[in-house]
């Protein structure tokens, strides 16, 4: 029967058969919670970073702590439309809870179709809600600025990175800004409230755009301060500028302070070696770790979310010890 | 019965075939395993990412038949509609006009594509290699990482990534079949596809035959740039935002639909319908994994398998039919 059938038939069958193993071999993700409990869906900004990959493990202790299913789902490239459809695709599976990072309004509808469909939700890390630009472009929908939010507020934490790094920059000094990620507009907000202590203070400030690769920003950074050697600061708005930029004032024993915005355990080393001045730890571990518990509560119990900041922590050399082993857990 | 054997053949031979039967697995599949795969939220998903990378795969289809490559298209998913809300929002143009002058500046980078490749004899790859780093650097000076938003009243914006009534699908999707199904027509049923065939062969034949090679690649140059640049405008009616990030990849993506379709990497060989179901299939994949509660990064990882897999495929099945071909009695 096999050689009656055409080549092309033949071809298709064993396609066939390849596609069946290859997509049972997926199979469901191993439950290690409990088989009836609860399931979350949380949605990351992505998957390849350090900060976002201490929020998947905040999520997933949060899991293991409280009792509920926890499915961490994030766009390998950083894009609101590819969280946007990871949402929807969530929300098809009818979770009892959904964290949703709401970068934009581009989150909106989906937000607001998870709740219309019964699901709960919270936002965590991110609730975009003061105005982006275009007069009347923010969302005032109640049933999301009601939403309960674990996080930081982006354009406040420059401002108090800021005020905490002057102390280490003269008066008309030059500062270098790497951004990593020019397309995520949270970054810009910190850029802003830079922008907002630095100007007045006669700081100038050159920005610069980087990637996601630390020693392509590394470069970058090296060849800026061999063009420009009276530059007296560099500050990175993201994971990774400033941990490369520290690396490299080290090797080169510049004195040049440097700060940074998420402090990873590279980040603590530096600080530990005097290499990374100072630093702005927005704890990402437990912003995904109170958008579970925030939920678990919820579902489990019938309380109601609540807001939690995860803190504008400066961190420095003075207090870097308490952080170490937190952070070194994965935990930062 | 040789009207049905002959129908059967056809279908057998058709190049749609590998990934139809994998699409109708990878449902049944995911169906299988979550009965919640056939829902309203879900068809959402999986139609809304479809027809985000499959219009943008018709048009790298085309061009692929034709033997060259546009790497620019995921940067052209971002400028067009970045360019769109920049006139409607900070010049406050009409946002007919400027969708227009949009998809001029898209027809416009498209064209130099054709004309750097084509004229200057660079490789197509290199071309828009070079084109795809520009356009990002123009996508990032124009938007300086913020978010382009329109929330404000619009005709346009429903028509190109509304919601369709109460249905779970979006205009998008229908974009994405009426696209299918124009340049399907034109690939097969008029001469210009037949030049679009003869030109991805060898160039001096076809020129020889009076295929003007040279035309027909940079009309398609256009082409690949404009469905580009439309794709992403369809994104900004349904999301009512765009960044500079968006479209990342995209390039990559195309391809991998085009090729899971049956369209060969080496020109000549094609078919817009394969690109369709290859869309659909990279849809199923995305949201079936996510409902199923797989881990996100298996995503990635799947799409290389299944794109390696169906090259493997459709080469042996370019080798057979060529051998039985040259077997058959005359």
């Amino acid at each position: 029967m096999w050689t009656s059938i055409t080549m092309r038939g033949r071809a298709a069958i064993a396609g066939v058969i390849v596609a069946t193993l290859l997509a049972s071999t997926i199979g469901v993700e191993k439950q290690t919670a409990h088989a009836s409990a609860p399931t979350i869906y949380v949605i990351g900004y992505e998957t390849q970073n350090p900060f976002w990959q201490a929020e998947k493990r905040g999520a997933e202790q949060a899991g293991k702590d409280f009792g509920v299913n926890v499915i961490y789902q994030a766009p390998a490239v950083a894009s609101t439309a590819g969280m946007e459809q990871l949402a929807r695709a969530a929300i098809a599976a009818k979770p009892q809870g959904l964290a949703i990072d709401y970068t934009d309004r581009g989150m909106e509808k989906v937000t607001l179709d998870a709740l219309q469909a019964g699901i709960s939700v919270v936002l965590y890390n991110n609730n975009r809600f003061e105005n982006t630009g275009a007069p009347g472009s923010a969302t005032t929908n109640p049933l999301i600025t009601g939403l309960a939010y674990s996080g930081q507020n982006e354009h406040n934490s420059g401002a108090v990175l800021a005020r905490a790094f002057l102390t280490y920059l003269k008066a008309g000094a030059k500062v270098l800004i790497m951004n990593p990620f020019p397309q995520a507009f949270v970054l810009t907000l910190r850029y802003q409230g830079l922008q907002r202590v630095l100007a007045p203070a006669g700081i100038k400030t050159t920005l610069i755009p980087g990637g996601a690769d630390e020693g392509n920003n590394m470069s970058l950074i090296g060849a800026y301060l061999q063009a420009h050697p009276d530059t007296a600061g560099v500050i990175g708005l993201g994971d990774p500028a400033a941990n490369p930029a520290a690396t490299y004032i080290m090797r080169h024993h510049l004195k040049v302070p440097v700060a940074a915005f998420d402090v990873d355990s590279e980040a603590l080393h530096l600080i530990q070696a005097g290499a990374l001045t100072v630093a702005l730890n927005q704890q990402p571990w437990l912003q995904s770790y109170h958008a579970v518990q925030n939920l678990a509560f919820k579902i489990k119990y019938g309380l109601t979310p609540v807001n939690v900041d995860t803190g504008t922590l400066i961190v420095d050399k003075s207090n870097v010890g308490n952080l170490v082993n937190v952070i070194q857990s994965g935990r930062g | 019965m040789d009207t049905l054997r002959l129908l059967g053949r056809k279908i057998v031979r058709a190049r749609e075939l590998g990934p139809l039967v994998g699409l109708v697995v990878m449902l049944s599949i995911f169906q299988a395993i979550n009965p919640l795969f056939f829902t309203p939220n879900e068809m959402t998903g999986l139609t809304t990412i479809a027809a985000s990378v499959g219009i943008v795969g018709v048009g790298v289809t085309f061009l692929m038949i034709a033997g060259e490559f546009d790497l620019s298209v995921g940067a052209m998913y971002a400028l067009t509609p970045i360019v769109m809300g920049k006139l409607l929002t900070t010049f406050g143009w009409n946002e007919w006009l400027s969708f227009a002058a949009a998809m001029l500046l898209a027809v416009a980078i498209g064209f130099l594509n054709g004309l750097v490749t084509l004229r200057l004899g660079i490789p197509s790859f290199i071309t828009t290699l070079g084109t795809l780093f520009i356009v990002n650097g123009m996508n990032l000076l124009l938007t300086s990482g913020q978010q382009v938003e329109y929330y404000g009243t619009s005709t346009l914006f429903p028509i190109l990534g509304g919601q369709l009534g109460s249905s779970p699908f979006y205009a998008a999707l229908i974009w994405m079949v009426v696209i299918t199904a124009v340049f399907w027509f034109v690939l097969e049923r008029t001469r210009y596809g037949n030049w679009t065939f003869a030109a991805g062969g060898r160039g001096g034949i076809a020129r020889a035959v009076g295929v003007p090679v040279t035309r027909v690649k940079n009309i398609n140059f256009c082409i690949t740039a404009a469905l580009a640049g439309f794709a992403g405008c369809t994104e900004f009616g349904y999301l009512g935002s765009v960044s500079s990030g968006q479209g990342t990849q995209m390039e990559l993506y195309a391809i991998v639909v085009a090729v899971v379709g049956g369209t060969s990497l080496f020109g000549i060989t094609g078919t817009i319908i394969g690109t369709f179901i290859g869309a659909l299939l990279l849809g199923t994949l995305e949201t079936g994994l996510v409902l199923i509660g797989a881990p996100g990064s298996l995503y990635t990882s799947l799409i290389g398998l299944i794109l390696i897999i169906a090259v493997i495929i459709n080469v042996r099945l370019d080798r057979l039919y060529t051998l039985r071909m040259r077997r058959a009695p005359k």
